[in-house]
């Protein structure tokens, strides 16, 4: 997959694993390059790995190279986290369900296509496609409603409030005019986001306002005679027409934008994986989304002073890794 | 940078008002579903709906007293394939009282004109009684359209043989005017499939009309703003990623990245 990346992008992304300066620095390799003696025993972890596992609420617990980079400054944060494991896990529950959904509800929509019966067919027939639909509507409730006690919980009770900056403002207006601007030639640079580009922004509300709709309708068409106990007759066809009518908004967005920008697009090709792995690299970071790398980074500023100029004897916190919590 | 962001503000949210705007008016004329039918009053009792399909010929001769020699007997039934039995029994007196009651037989059964009839294609009572649904296609062109497009018809095209067909809910032989039915009346049929519906289920039912200003309004405007929405974003997120690639591919062909 890379050298397909190379060829889009022209060489490899500076700061990317495979640019060489990149690699030597992740790597721990000071010096000139030669035979280096093996600086731990027993079982040595990947670059990789061994970032996770320090963070700077904890001091460096193994030897190797941390004890190596003990003595040099501080580098910026390599990796920063910017999902954290609730919201991975929301994200992959969504794509499945919404994915499911969306290839059972289709046939259903458009019948007369004839890959649609086929499809049926395959899936061996129009009351399995229903209870697959049905079963995959569950999850993506399920999951909505876990997402709701999460941020309830991570604003309510840990009063982390960073979650908050996907809130619109109307600097987000200015953000999307100017980065038109900035399209059409008449701005030498993008603007400088914050945690959440205005684009992402859009793409997670128009996901609430349609999950909201389209789970709502959904449920009166799944549950017609308890619906109608409550709400007039009339909400049966508007059901109908707007759930379908809103998995064609959902299905569209998702196919033409959202696959886009995270997959496809030539600034993240082949792949955006900060959603599953959770972590962005810091170079990454500075250029997507400079205004929280500034926060970020003068907090770890903050925190490394205070270490230093507090207990003596408590090593520097140094982790490669910061958990992104701007609150 | 700008010193003031506001004029670049307001001209953020009148572009995405016209575009808003803008998707109103491709949007109000594409509908996903059944094409736009136009409302119609339902038409008074005992006359035909208006349909391009043939006028049935009337019983005007005892035509029917030949088939009802042997189909006005109770006991006349026969068997399919899949071991039900089906009852070849007709009601004369309910027949004659129904909406259908001055037409022949050979109106909807234009295939059993001769004896020996010809023989059932129908594996089980539920597909013979989809196999006879298609007879009411031949007058009732603009209702079987609208079916073929509702819940019911769309389910049954899939494959599920039981979702609802025309005599479902119209019965067979003693079909009467819907427009004489009342609500109540209606959910005595939902009820066949759906356990404890009531009047309020069965006045959701469109009628085999599309949704208009005037025929469940609430339905036919929920309708528009969505399709407003889709175009709308859609129209955006289209107009984003072009110009994303549009930005790159001159980036990267035609300027040297700093």
């Amino acid at each position: 997959m890379w050298p397909l990346s190379w060829l889009v992008r022209g060489g490899p992304r500076r700061g990317s694993s495979t640019d060489a300066a990149t690699y030597r620095r992740v790597r721990g390799k000071v010096g000139p390059p030669g035979r280096r003696p093996r600086r731990t025993l027993g079982r040595r972890r990947s670059a990789a790995t061994a970032v996770a596992e320090r963070s700077p609420r904890r001091p460096s617990a193994g030897g190797g190279p941390a004890s190596v980079r003990a003595s040099q400054p501080a580098p910026e944060p390599e990796r920063i986290v910017r999902f954290d494991r609730h919201q991975r896990l929301q994200h992959v529950l969504m794509l499945s369900a919404f994915t499911v959904c969306a290839v059972s509800g289709l046939p259903q929509k458009f019948p007369d296509v004839g890959a649609s019966r086929w499809w049926v067919e395959l899936l061996g027939g129009i009351e399995n496609v229903r209870d697959i639909h049905h079963w995959a509507a569950y999850l993506m409730l399920a999951d909505c409603v876990y997402h709701v006690l999460y941020l309830v919980f991570r604003v309510g009770v840990q009063r982390r409030l960073d979650v908050l900056r996907m809130i619109p403002t109307p600097k987000d207006i200015d953000d999307a005019a100017n980065m038109f601007l900035y399209y059409l030639g008449a701005r030498a640079e993008k603007p400088k986001f914050d945690r959440f580009t205005y684009l992402e922004k859009f793409d997670y509300w128009a996901v609430f306002w349609g999950i909201a709709v389209i789970g709502g309708s959904g449920l009166i068409l799944l549950f017609p005679v308890t619906a109608t106990g409550i709400l007039p007759g009339h909400i049966l066809p508007t059901a109908h027409a707007v759930h379908s009518d809103e998995a064609m908004l959902a299905v569209g967005w998702i196919v033409i934008a959202h696959i886009f920008y995270v997959h496809l697009s030539p600034r993240v090709f082949p792949f955006n994986t900060s959603i599953f792995t959770g972590r962005l690299r810091g170079e990454h970071y500075e250029e997507e989304h400079p205004l929280e790398y500034q926060r970020l980074v003068e907090r770890r500023r903050a925190a490394l002073q205070t270490a230093a100029a507090g207990a003596k004897g408590v090593p520097a916190p140094e982790g490669r890794t910061v958990h992104l919590d701007t609150s | 940078m700008l010193r003031s962001q506001t004029p670049l503000r307001f001209l953020g949210i009148a572009v995405g008002t016209a575009l808003l705007a803008g998707a109103v008016v491709p949007g109000s004329g594409a509908v996903w579903s059944a094409p736009a039918v136009s409302a119609q009053a339902l038409p008074p009792v005992g006359q035909d709906s208006g349909d391009e399909g043939q006028t049935p010929p009337d019983d005007d001769g005892g035509f029917n007293s030949l088939c009802l020699m042997c189909h006005g007997e109770p006991a006349f039934e026969t068997s399919l394939p899949s071991g039900e039995t089906l009852p070849l029994y007709v009601d004369q007196s309910a027949f004659e009282a129904s909406a259908h009651g001055d037409l022949e037989c050979i109106a909807c059964h234009p295939e059993q004109r001769t004896i020996p009839h010809w023989p059932l294609t129908a594996a089980d009572r539920r597909a013979f009684s989809l196999e006879r649904a298609r007879s009411c296609e031949t007058c009732h062109e603009e209702a079987a359209e609208s079916y073929e497009d509702s819940i019911h018809g769309v389910t049954v095209r899939l494959g599920l043989d039981r979702a609802a067909a025309c005599a479902d809910c119209h019965g067979n032989h003693d079909v009467q005017h819907p427009i004489e039915w009342s609500n109540e009346e209606r959910a005595q049929r939902c009820q066949k499939c759906h356990e404890g519906a009531d009047a309020n289920f069965a006045s959701g039912w469109l009628g085999h009309r599309e949704p208009s200003p005037s025929w469940f309004p609430i339905a036919y405007y929920a309708e528009r703003l969505l399709i407003v929405l889709t175009t709308a974003a859609l129209g955006f997120g289209i107009i984003h990623v072009e110009l994303e690639l549009m930005r790159w591919a001159i980036d990267r062909f035609w300027r040297k990245k700093e």
